[in-house]
């Protein structure tokens, strides 16, 4: 019985190499006139930088992320469950971050679950520094030293503070941070649970009390009613984040990503227009934070797959969330969230 | 259904011309007009060892 890893070496070209497979997603996100509408020019620079954040032999967790309305670009995230031991991402964005890698490809072996990645802007022609993403999940212990490889020890106790303050329902997952900017927020988020997301919407104001609980000042009563409005039209769950300044104070930046369930990607178009999720969708329409640039959106649903030998390479495209945010309790464009990824259908080894 | 199935259901000149494909855009032509059905627990399977950032971790939030 041949490997995943030996059926795709055994393919006398370089199709299925991770830049290619790379090149093959991003091809079909943009296809039927899709890259201009919902990515602008950024979806060049998708295809140029992107590459540099394939490691190893597997596909990483790649997110598109777009708005609904407004300006049209594209940012994306990259994610890995694993790290190869001595690798790195040779991109100028990623600079100061090799001890990082080391340090995961080093520890998620033994906690598995967690995830480090990198949130890439790149609406702008110089792209900055990359954002870093770490999910520790319920492992708090690994928070300081993945912040401390970093050089950022002190984001590590703002993260444990915040955790500490924030409800037993609202623990926090993950984090986002900004290398190298000392005043700028920790983006902190987590997963509601099925029964606080109930309450919440059986009761608004269990929001407002969690509001005040931890000092978040940036909303208004118009901010509440939406709050509760979208949380009924939740189609499976929600995240949630915060913005949190060097010295523990909120920013003035609430989101709530919804997340959709897992749908066979041929059935996501009408999901979401006619099914369970259509109430959302017109929500998202009548605030006017999305506008008929949704349904492309939702048509780059997509699932296929290319034989090889006695394999099948599958790629797929998976509308996996959208955020809605607000800024001093004003709505902001909603953002769409894409999973592309690819892999071999085979049990892996 | 299982991969033999599903190879089982191409055509000859589906797998002759899934070998022959070199690029990136033949790729994507190829899976535009190639709709090899996959079902839903084979894409979960799939879906579920990549994805690391959605609710898919929820087995953490709800225990």
């Amino acid at each position: 019985m041949w490997s995943h890893d030996a059926k795709i070496a055994a393919c006398n070209h370089d199709l299925f190499s991770l830049e290619n497979v790379l090149q093959t997603l991003l091809l079909m996100a943009s296809d039927d006139g899709r890259g201009q509408l919902l990515f602008g020019e950024s979806i060049n620079r998708a295809k140029r930088l992107l590459p540099d954040y394939l490691v190893g032999k597997r596909f990483p967790t790649i997110y598109l992320e777009f708005p609904l309305t407004g300006e049209s670009f594209l940012d994306a995230s990259v994610g890995y469950k694993a790290f190869p031991a001595g690798d790195g991402i040779r991109a100028p964005s990623a600079e100061g971050t090799q001890e990082m890698l080391d340090w995961f490809s080093r520890t998620a072996p033994a906690f598995p679950g967690i995830g480090c990645g990198y949130e890439l802007d790149l609406k702008h022609k110089d792209p900055a520094k990359a954002g870093i993403l770490f999910q520790p999940n319920r492992h708090r212990e690994l928070v300081l030293p993945f912040c401390r490889t970093l050089g950022e020890d002190d984001k590590a106790q703002l993260y444990l503070n915040t955790a500490d303050r924030l409800p037993a329902a609202w623990k926090p997952s993950y984090f986002g941070l900004f290398r190298g900017r000392p005043d700028a927020p920790l983006r902190i988020g987590g997963y509601l649970s099925d029964r606080e997301m109930a309450a919440c919407i059986k009761d608004p104001g269990r929001i407002l009390s969690v509001f005040d609980r931890i000092g978040f000042q940036a909303y208004h009563s118009e901010m509440l009613r939406q709050l509760s409005e979208l949380m009924a039209a939740v189609p499976d769950c929600l995240d949630f984040q915060f913005d949190v300044f060097p010295d523990g104070t909120f920013g003035d930046t609430f989101s709530l990503d919804v997340c959709f369930p897992f749908v066979q990607p041929e059935e996501m178009p009408a999901y979401l227009r006619e099914g369970e999720a259509a109430k959302l969708m017109k929500l998202l329409t009548d605030w006017k934070i999305a506008d008929t640039r949704l349904v492309p959106a939702l048509e780059m649903a997509f699932a296929g797959a290319i034989p090889v030998n006695d394999d099948l390479y599958v790629y797929f495209l998976q509308p996996s969330w959208l955020k809605v945010r607000w800024i001093q309790g004003t709505l902001q464009p909603a953002k769409f969230y894409v999973l592309i990824f690819a892999d071999s259908l085979t049990e892996k080894e | 259904m299982s991969i033999d199935e599903i190879m089982q259901g191409l055509t000859e000149e589906q797998k002759e011309a899934a070998k022959n494909l070199k690029t990136p855009e033949e790729a994507e032509a190829f899976l535009k007009s190639n709709n090899i059905k996959l079902d839903r627990e084979q894409l979960k399977a799939v879906a579920g060892g990549m994805d690391i950032w959605t609710c898919r971790c929820r087995s953490d939030v709800e225990s």
